[in-house]
């Protein structure tokens, strides 16, 4: 075999071929062929150079946060059209009508039973979509003055906490957002490379696990992580707070430390 | 004569569906696969874009959700890396290539007598040593200056070490031609490189 031949094989689809003849053949040349084994050298040097030396860009933590807020967003939607929608069309009505009658006996049940339990687990993942989908211009209140952000919501929601002074992560501001059927405040930080959110909410009905939490300057905590987020969960004085952000989550225990 | 990546399959009858009841099936860990593998889809996507940011944003953004609404269609879940990085094909060609009036490439079998006359021979300094003197910028221009075709190639064996095969499917292509391009991709990257280390007064004519 000659070398362009024996180059052609084993640099093209003949090199994923089972074992034949002409591999035997081609490989045969080049192991006894200095230029050969020179040219398939210098591809194999060329390729180092060019994977060592490409430009390694990371994706925009914007776009990161774009993207699972839409598949987010999609996933709600084919949450609330599954697969037997399309063979119930005729019934659509009904089951219009049937929702309905549902929805007024889950309204009566809440009402009733405000404080009924909520999963850890659950209430993280709903933290998380929620998190996501807020863009830092999104705020209702845009200030990095703590004693404003906490008058505002004081004025809105019906229970008061207090934000600690800390300026990494800087406080952006916040807005209302509604959990367990309640008014509940959305603060927002901004950690060097990532947006922190940080929940306030009725605690009541809502069970950390004893047997999985962290204790942090005496302060209990449960860590979770889901989607690439974490998710810092504590209760003080009736309240529960969730931090959640996709910086790590030693960050955010730094910051759970410092609310007294 | 070829198009500029002629076959469009797999993921084109994807594209422009906006409702999406089979992606109720897509697993919760969609997410985590997809973050885990987005650096280098946007990286990819960065090449495909020129190095144009806001494009690449685009392309990743769309391929992504194009991914999530036809989960049904990925066959092997072990194979998830290379499926993504097909639908970013797709996509670009489909969305944002179409209206390209650059002239086709003419794809070209690998030819013995190219092979064979490839610069091997002494050379005043050793190519490793004198390509390792370029600069980073150097390399990243010599890849951007490639054709799209023979950059997406280049990329797809050398910075992710995808298979032939794997490059095969996700650009469409037979072997046969991902190995040329490969092969002539490196040439022009290696004339490129020549060309800059003469410039850097590395090499003496």
């Amino acid at each position: 075999m000659e070398c362009g031949a024996a180059r052609k094989y084993l640099y093209g689809a003949g090199a994923l071929s089972p074992a034949t003849a002409e591999l035997a053949a081609a490989k045969q040349h080049v192991s006894g062929c200095p230029p050969c084994q020179a040219f398939f050298a210098a591809e194999v040097r060329l390729s180092r150079l060019v994977k060592q030396r490409a430009p390694a860009e990371k994706v925009p933590a914007s776009l990161r946060e774009r993207l699972l807020a839409k598949i987010a967003v999609e996933r709600g939607r084919t949450t609330a059209r599954p697969h037997w929608w399309r063979w119930a069309r005729p019934s659509r009505l009904a089951l219009a009508i049937a929702a309905l009658v549902l929805m007024g006996v889950a309204l009566a049940l809440i009402l009733q039973h405000d404080s009924a339990t909520v999963k850890p687990k659950d209430l993280a993942t709903v933290l998380i979509a929620d998190h996501i989908g807020t863009l830092p211009e999104g705020v209702q209140i845009a200030s990095s003055n703590r004693e404003a952000v906490q008058k505002w919501f004081h004025e809105r929601v019906d229970f008061t906490f207090r934000l600690p002074p800390t300026s990494d992560p800087r406080l952006i501001g916040g807005r209302l957002c509604y959990l367990k059927g309640q008014r509940a405040a959305l603060i927002v930080y901004q950690h060097p490379q990532s947006k922190v959110s940080l929940f306030v909410l009725d605690g009541r009905g809502i069970e950390l696990p004893e047997n999985q939490l962290i204790t942090l300057d005496g302060k209990r905590c449960l860590l979770n992580a889901e989607k690439g987020y974490n998710v810092v969960l504590w209760k003080e004085r009736g309240l529960l707070y969730g931090l959640v952000s996709d910086a790590p989550s030693a960050d955010l225990l730094q910051l759970a430390a410092k609310f007294q | 004569m070829r198009r500029r990546f002629q076959v469009i399959r797999g993921g084109q009858a994807a594209g422009r569906r906006q409702e999406t009841p089979e992606s109720a099936a897509v697993p919760t860990h969609f997410e985590e696969v997809l973050i885990a593998h987005l650096d280098s889809l946007f990286a990819f996507a960065m090449r495909l874009a020129d190095g144009q940011r806001e494009r690449a944003e685009d392309l990743v953004q769309e391929a992504c959700l194009r991914a999530f609404r036809n989960y049904e269609s990925l066959r092997a879940p072990e194979k998830m890396k290379s499926w993504f990085f097909q639908i970013l094909v797709n996509t670009f060609i489909n969305e944002f290539h179409r209206q390209s009036h650059e002239p086709p490439i003419i794809d070209l079998e690998l030819s013995e007598a190219l092979l064979e006359s490839a610069r091997v021979g002494p050379i005043p300094t050793p190519e490793e040593q004198l390509f390792e003197q370029l600069l980073d910028a150097e390399v990243q221009q010599a890849l951007e200056a490639l054709p799209v075709e023979f950059r997406t190639v280049v990329w797809l064996s050398d910075v992710e070490e995808l298979s032939y095969k794997e490059i095969a499917e996700i650009i469409h292509c037979p072997l046969g031609t991902v190995a040329s391009r490969l092969y002539r991709g490196h040439s022009l990257l290696r004339e490129q490189l020549w060309e800059y280390a003469r410039r850097r007064g590395l090499v003496r004519e």
